[in-house]
């Protein structure tokens, strides 16, 4: 970011436009952008060690009641950024605000966080009522009163029977509850999860999600959640930033980070199977804005753009990439007619999931998945009518790969 | 990469109680032995002029051929006790490391004479080496291997041998602990596949075993080798550095130049040679341990 | 273990010789102590020796353990002093010793700080002996338990540390980052988390600090003159060296004296063992 002085200040009053920032295109204020209402404030946090820049001018801010989940590939810095917030690792520059005050210097222990971490870190030499009480003793809490409130959160968590074991007595997912309830007793300003789910099995992980979203509808409380799986983060947020490399690629709800990825790296990350990227030209011809896609095999496919922004006119016989999701590429006809174009095209291979039939097609020189209905009967070599969806189509620079 | 708020001033206050104890102790009277060895200095009743004499004390140390022997000597002490601790603590772990029936009550036997105190082991083996009515005497006699008592710790060729027998006894467990320790970390499937391809104990042991625990040994030789270098208290209480100055080591020498003829002088810079030469062995330590685990 | 060969018959037999060898090696100057506490001076004078007692002589415990002769006095005061004099400088290297492995484990201090530690007690003490002497003079603290304390506080601390340090170093770290963010500080952390998870670590650092604080000789000979500061094996030195001709009472002597460490040794084998180990094998 060239001029991040002027960045830090546009991010306290207005949106941060598309075009001063390179990245984090669509920053975008929760619906009631009230201040008072503010949580947490991030503003031009980068993190260094020694040459490694692993958090490179971060700004964020979320709002009470708000689920933000850092998501991103291992190495991103998502939990350095986490870490950051709750006081574990000391920030090279920029400001870490809670309720409106500056706790970047602040000790963790006074920052009235609590958090939730990914190898559960209970202490191994108490039990689970002396784990959750923890936090409530170091504060001097009197007896009564942290044996009521160990028992209110036992009761909301299921760990009431369990109470005087110790951890190693506990399975994974009991384990998890005592973190959890470790962190809720003190009704902290924060929840920090550290991909608290990462080390259940495939099954308690599910239900452990479900459970942890049920606790956030319940008790509110506002969450900062790292998780490198991007479909917990799509259930759990209600706020997504993408990380790559120490940078955001993007923040905003989880619709918008789905629907309208702010550059290639987010469209490939998000969405699994991954959102087909595909080499297409733009053609401007009596105003209507055409796109040609090339094929092998047989006449490039070309369909009307009419929703086309000027950014689009403007790469006029050039270039770009498109993306459609899988689902826009289907053997079903698309909701909306007027946004839909339909063309035969030949089956590479197929692979069935039950639920979907993923269908691989050659399109602009690149695979590309579409998703078929589960009973479609077609199989590898066949011609199938295929409908594309561009409601929801993106347009890429192939240069900078950002969103057009 | 993670460093905590507030890292560097806890970092401070946690190091005080530990630092001001070491400093206070250990450090500055080393600066302290360290200028003295370039003085005059005696120790006097009397209040004394000192005065900077430059290398002097040194110059005279490195030409004082009773000094450089007891030098010799150490060394010998150092060299000798250290091979044999490492080669009987070698091979008595190869042999606890075998099965068989009471092995755990042998692992426990072997730690008694490294728990018996030095001094204790000191008196032990000078009462059963007593040229009259001593222990070794009278086996040896009844086994028909001396004709007649011998004065072990009296006979200058064979005093300094006979002590390092003592230390050897006392020191040789810590060896086969650690290489016992290390031992067991020795892959089985390396030695059996090593077995498969024919190669016969002597080379597995040479081959295998012996590179896969010498790291940890490594450490545990130079230790004891900066252990046996200063070795002091034996000495004391087995020969007093007799006969013939057979047994004077360094440490000994420097001590009676200060207690015995009150040159805290000359006896500095003696105590500054001892402390070099330990150095150069400290020195070997840092290596050795980094190269066990690249940490320190 | 799933070696299931069985050994050659004469292997075998040249293992359990080895077995009996080293176990004559290192029992035989043991019990032969032990025998001749307890034998009477006619029977360690004779030529060659009378190596069963033949009459059991337990005259000179109780000699030593009775505080009303010399000798008794001499012993039981020495005694006492070891075991003020190892258990407070163990005590106090055990607190400095954690307070410090933390900072080196958790708050980055520097290795080159650590390894100035442990070098403070490789170099032989005849380098610190001298200027220590005069500034325990100049303080009038020569010849008192607390100048012994310090010194061997100084001696135990470099170790203590790295003992600890090799302990704190494998726990995970994300458990003290816990406690912090429930609100704990560092010495609350230490007290609460850290020190319960380790207390077998620093068992065996509290052992080992107090063999070897009961085996020093060099810095007590110097800075102890008479009962009230002489640690046991400066009364063992004297009691050989002096006028006692018998030698079943300087047996007896080295027999008691090594009663407290030999106990330890052995109930806490397993301890001391992987706690003296543990430093080299596993870093």
């Amino acid at each position: 970011m060239s001029d991040s002085s002027s960045s830090f200040i546009s991010n306290q009053v207005s949106d941060i436009s598309p075009v001063q920032s390179s990245t984090t295109q669509s920053q975008r204020r929760g619906s009631s952008a009230d201040q008072d209402d503010v949580i947490l404030s991030i503003r031009s946090l980068c993190k260094s060690y020694f040459d490694a820049e692993i958090l490179q001018d971060i700004n964020l801010e979320i709002n009470s009641g708000d689920f933000l989940v850092l998501v991103g590939p291992s190495g991103c810095g998502k939990s350095t950024l986490l870490s950051c917030i709750g006081g574990l690792t000391d920030v090279t520059s920029g400001e870490i605000f809670c309720r409106g005050k500056n706790i970047t210097q602040l000790d963790p222990a006074k920052r009235d966080i609590a958090m939730v971490f990914q190898s559960y870190a209970l202490f191994p030499n108490m039990t689970v009522a002396q784990n959750i009480g923890f936090g409530l003793e170091v504060r001097k809490v009197p007896a009564a009163e942290r044996k009521q409130k160990i028992q209110q959160v036992a009761e909301i968590l299921h760990l009431q029977p369990l109470l005087d074991r110790t951890p190693a007595q506990l399975s994974g997912g009991q384990r998890q509850r005592v973190a959890m309830g470790r962190a809720l007793v003190r009704d902290p300003t924060l929840f920090l999860f550290d991909e608290p789910l990462s080390n259940l099995d495939a099954k308690l992980r599910l239900s452990m999600r479900t459970e942890i979203k049920h606790l956030h509808q319940r008790l509110g409380g506002t969450m900062v959640y790292v998780t490198h799986d991007q479909v917990e983060a799509m259930t759990l947020a209600s706020k997504i930033m993408v990380l790559n490399q120490g940078r955001i690629q993007q923040f905003g709800s989880p619709e918008e980070v789905y629907k309208r990825p702010a550059n290639t790296f987010v469209a490939e990350f998000m969405g699994s199977p991954a959102m087909n990227l595909i080499r297409a030209k733009v053609i401007v011809e009596a105003g209507a804005v055409k796109i040609q896609i090339h094929r092998e095999d047989r006449a490039p496919l070309v369909f009307i753009e009419q929703a086309a922004t000027d950014a689009l006119r403007a790469f006029n016989n050039q270039s770009v990439i498109i993306g459609l999701r899988p689902e826009s590429i289907s053997d079903v006809a698309a909701r909306d007619p007027q946004r839909s174009h339909s063309a035969e095209c030949r089956i590479e291979y197929i692979e069935g999931i039950g639920s979907d039939v993923y269908a691989t097609l050659k399109l602009g020189g690149s695979d590309v998945i579409s998703r078929l209905h589960g009973d479609s009967n077609v199989s590898a070599g066949d011609r199938q009518q295929l409908h594309f969806d561009l409601s929801n189509i993106s347009y890429f620079d192939p240069s900078s790969q950002l969103r057009i | 990469m993670r460093s905590l708020i507030g890292a560097k001033q806890q970092k401070w206050l946690l190091l005080a109680p530990a630092l001001t104890v070491l400093a206070l102790i250990s450090f500055v009277p080393f600066v302290q032995t360290l200028w003295l060895s370039f003085s005059d200095s005696e120790i006097s009743a009397l209040p004394t002029v000192v005065s900077f004499i430059g290398l002097e004390n040194y110059i005279y140390a490195l030409t004082d051929p009773d000094f450089i022997d007891s030098l010799g000597r150490t060394l010998y002490f150092t060299f000798v006790s250290v091979g044999a601790e490492v080669i009987l603590g070698v091979a008595v772990a190869l042999l606890l490391n075998q099965q068989f029936k009471g092995r755990t009550l042998m692992r426990a036997l072997i730690i008694l004479p490294w728990a018996i105190p030095t001094i204790v082991n000191a008196v032990t083996w000078r009462l059963i080496y007593n040229p009259e009515y001593g222990a070794l005497n009278s086996l040896l006699m009844q086994l028909g291997i001396i004709g007649e008592y011998q004065s072990w710790l009296g006979n200058p060729d064979v005093a300094m041998n006979m002590v390092i027998l003592a230390d050897v006894w006392k020191n040789f467990p810590l060896v086969a602990y650690v290489a016992l320790a290390a031992l067991q970390t020795v892959p089985m499937d390396m030695l059996n596949a090593a077995r498969l391809e024919g190669a016969n104990a002597w080379r597995r042991f040479f081959k295998i075993t012996l590179p896969w625990i010498i790291g940890p040994l490594l450490v545990i030789i130079v230790l004891r080798s900066v252990e046996a270098f200063r070795v002091f208290d034996i000495i004391y209480v087995m020969t007093r550095g007799g006969p013939a100055n057979q047994t004077k080591t360094a440490s000994f020498y420097v001590y009676q130049e200060y207690f015995s003829y009150l040159r805290s002088g000359s006896g500095s810079s003696y105590a500054i040679i001892v402390a070099l030469i330990s150095i150069i062995l400290i020195f070997g330590y840092y290596k050795a341990a980094k190269r066990q685990n690249g940490s320190l | 273990m799933h070696s299931t060969i069985k050994r050659p018959r004469h292997l075998s037999c040249l293992l359990y010789a080895s077995l009996t060898l080293l176990a004559f090696f290192v029992l035989a100057p043991v019990l032969w102590l032990l025998l001749m506490s307890l034998s009477s001076p006619t029977d360690l004078t004779k030529v060659p020796l009378q190596w069963i007692p033949s009459q059991w002589d337990f005259s000179r415990y109780a000699l030593l353990l009775d505080w009303q002769n010399g000798s008794g006095k001499r012993f039981l005061a020495a005694m006492l002093n070891s075991l003020i004099i190892a258990t407070s400088a163990s005590f106090i290297a055990l607190v400095a010793g954690v307070l410090a492995a933390y900072a080196f484990s958790r708050r980055n201090a520097s290795m080159l700080l650590m390894f100035a530690f442990l070098a403070t007690i490789m170099m032989p003490p005849i380098t610190y002996i001298l200027p220590l002497y005069s500034a325990f003079s100049e303080l009038g603290i020569l010849n008192t338990k607390v100048s012994l304390i310090i010194c061997y506080s100084a001696m135990l601390i470099p170790f203590a540390i790295w003992l600890m340090k090799t302990n704190i170093d494998v726990l995970p770290e994300e458990i003290e980052h816990a406690a912090m963010i429930e609100g704990a500080g560092t010495i609350y952390t230490l007290r609460k988390v850290v020190l319960p998870i380790i207390l077998p670590a620093i068992g065996a650092t509290a052992m080992l600090s107090f063999l070897t604080a009961w085996d020093e000789f060099f810095y007590a000979l110097i800075f102890s003159s008479d009962l009230s500061a002489k640690t046991i094996p400066v009364a063992i030195a004297d009691f050989s060296a002096g006028r006692v001709t018998d030698f079943g009472v300087i047996a007896s002597v080295g027999v008691l004296a090594s009663v407290p460490p030999v106990l330890i040794a052995l109930f806490f084998q397993r301890f001391i063992v992987s706690g003296l180990v543990g430093g080299s094998v596993k870093g």
